[in-house]
């Protein structure tokens, strides 16, 4: 597989686009399963995995999907390529590093989907769509597993489900996770507010790729907690009533910043850009919290010239493997925060000046 | 609110019920992720930091035999479990019963029983099950003349026939 040539394409996932675009940027839903028969992969020895990875492979070929999946083996990449798949959220970290032994990913050309073989669970299926499209990212996966049943037999019973390593995910073996955008609830000091309500229904919020208190560049992901005792369905209908509560207070605290402190988010807006256009160094920890008030910026409108998308690929190509692929060779350190500021340096040069 | 370890803002909440005891204790992230509550990487939960709170308030005692079983399908110990939060095969579920349930009955908000998708297989055996509890209730409905229970169980086996859809 060429990565090179997909560094510079964005998935479906971070178009920039869909339902409620504004606040949400992505939908993902994962199914846990496990064949039936066979010890889970922590437990397996590296001939059961073997396997594992040749029956589930066989299936992937054979799935018939209107976008084929590719399998890609983990085992054998070069660091950098795990890096890059962990990155555009293909493959987990324990998949790229932690586990050992056959592994590997199946995805589709818009990745839309992806199939972790040999992670926790022997099969890992997800679904991701940009926007809030709990839905159809819903009906994709179901019908991936459906055609994958038909193939395997399941690790399953009446009574616990689909059977996982982690009894925190049998049942359903479903996470649903939506990605919030909530620069305005943070900038107001009310994400915490907003986030009480969820803890009584059983949800998770968690900052992406944050590491610490905060959640780097206010960017929130919430899922589901529950996997037993709850349909699918259900868990989707409590996910989606509380997303749409949490856009809504976003929303408002938007309106309100613009008309009680309109002159203060020019200006953090004009500042995170022009530091963006004319830093010589930049972290991937600054880039993240300058970009989110540059995206803050777009979807109010104050910059005229700057598309979702691209701030969404700037997202993504300033992570380390995107711009070490991008920049064509191994950069570390210093001259990885030379390689982003040049890079962004670039791409933001023309923007905002007919705002 | 503080901290109880330090002065930053308490983020994470726990709340512990004893004997209808209740008592509260309020941590920031960070000293929460010290005492092993939060994990490090953004995955799923520390499973063996939750089992912990739930063994501190099981209620039923468990027998020390059965803490010290081993699946015999899969030869994993329950110990192994207890240290690593995760299984070794699918019979585990089986082998373990006993003490899993608790567990599952504390992460999984009181809820032991599994509702929605079923694989294809176990959809044609359940529902096949589910028809055949059905014709017999309206048998008994139509010989017992009640027409309107037999309407409903006439209509509850031609929606078996209709998949669900979202």
């Amino acid at each position: 597989m060429n990565f090179s040539s997909m560094s510079s394409r964005l998935g479906e996932w971070l178009r920039g686009a869909g339902p409620e675009s504004d606040v949400v940027v992505s939908t993902r839903i994962r199914l846990a399963r496990n064949l039936a028969g066979l010890p889970f992969t922590t437990r397996a020895t590296p001939q059961q995995k073997a396997e594992i990875e040749a029956r589930l492979k066989l299936v992937v070929d054979m799935l018939g999907l209107e976008h084929p999946l590719n399998y890609v083996s983990v085992a054998n990449l070069p660091a950098i390529d795990r890096q890059f798949l962990v990155e555009r959220q293909l493959i987990s970290r324990e998949l790229a590093g932690v586990l050992e032994g056959p592994r590997g990913v199946a995805f589709d050309e818009p990745e839309t989907v992806s199939l972790m073989v040999n992670e926790e669970d022997h099969l890992r299926l997800q679904s991701m769509r940009s926007g809030l499209e709990l839905e159809a990212a819903w009906a994709t996966i179901d019908r991936v597993d459906d055609a994958i049943e038909s193939r395997v037999e399941y690790a399953f019973t009446d009574e616990f489900g689909y059977l996982t390593a982690c009894p925190t995910n049998v049942g359903t073996g479903m996470r649903a996770s939506v990605m919030l955008h909530l620069p305005a609830l943070g900038l107001a000091k009310q994400i915490d507010k907003a986030f009480k309500a969820l803890q009584k229904i059983n949800l998770v919020v968690r900052g992406l790729y944050g590491e610490g208190s905060r959640a780097l560049g206010d960017f929130f992901q919430i899922s589901n907690q529950i996997t037993l005792g709850k349909s699918e369905v259900a868990s989707l209908n409590d996910i989606r009533a509380v997303i749409l509560e949490i856009i809504k207070y976003e929303r408002m605290a938007r309106s309100t910043l613009m008309r009680e402190a309109r002159q203060n988010i020019l200006d953090k807006v004009a500042r995170a850009l022009g530091t963006l256009q004319s830093a010589t160094m930049m972290t991937s920890e600054e880039t993240m919290e300058l970009l989110s008030a540059v995206r803050l910026g777009v979807h109010l409108k104050l910059i005229g010239d700057l598309s979702p998308l691209t701030v969404n690929e700037l997202f993504i190509h300033t992570q380390p493997a995107h711009l070490q692929k991008l920049m064509g060779e191994p950069l570390d350190g210093e001259a990885r925060n030379a390689a982003r500021a040049s890079y962004l340096r670039n791409r933001l040069r023309t923007a905002g000046s007919s705002s | 609110m503080q901290c109880h370890y330090c002065k930053n803002p308490a983020s994470v909440h726990l709340t512990k019920v004893v004997n209808k005891a209740i008592s509260e204790m309020h941590l920031c992230e960070e000293c929460a992720r010290e005492k092993n509550l939060i994990p490090n990487s953004p995955s799923d939960l520390n499973v063996p930091a939750v089992l912990e709170l739930a063994f501190g308030q099981s209620p039923s005692p468990i027998r020390p035999s059965q803490i010290e079983s081993t699946c015999p399908v899969c030869g994993t110990p329950y110990a192994h479990f207890r240290a690593k939060g995760r299984l070794g095969c699918p019979h585990d579920y089986d082998v373990f019963r006993p003490l899993l349930e608790p567990i599952l009955e504390r992460v999984q908000n009181g809820s032991i029983r599994h509702v929605g998708k079923l694989p294809g297989r176990h959809r044609q055996r359940l529902a096949k099950i589910r028809r055949e509890e059905l014709e017999s209730k309206l048998k008994l409905a139509i010989e017992a003349e009640d027409y309107e229970k037999a309407a409903k169980l006439r209509d509850s086996i031609k929606e078996l026939g209709v998949e669900h859809e979202f």
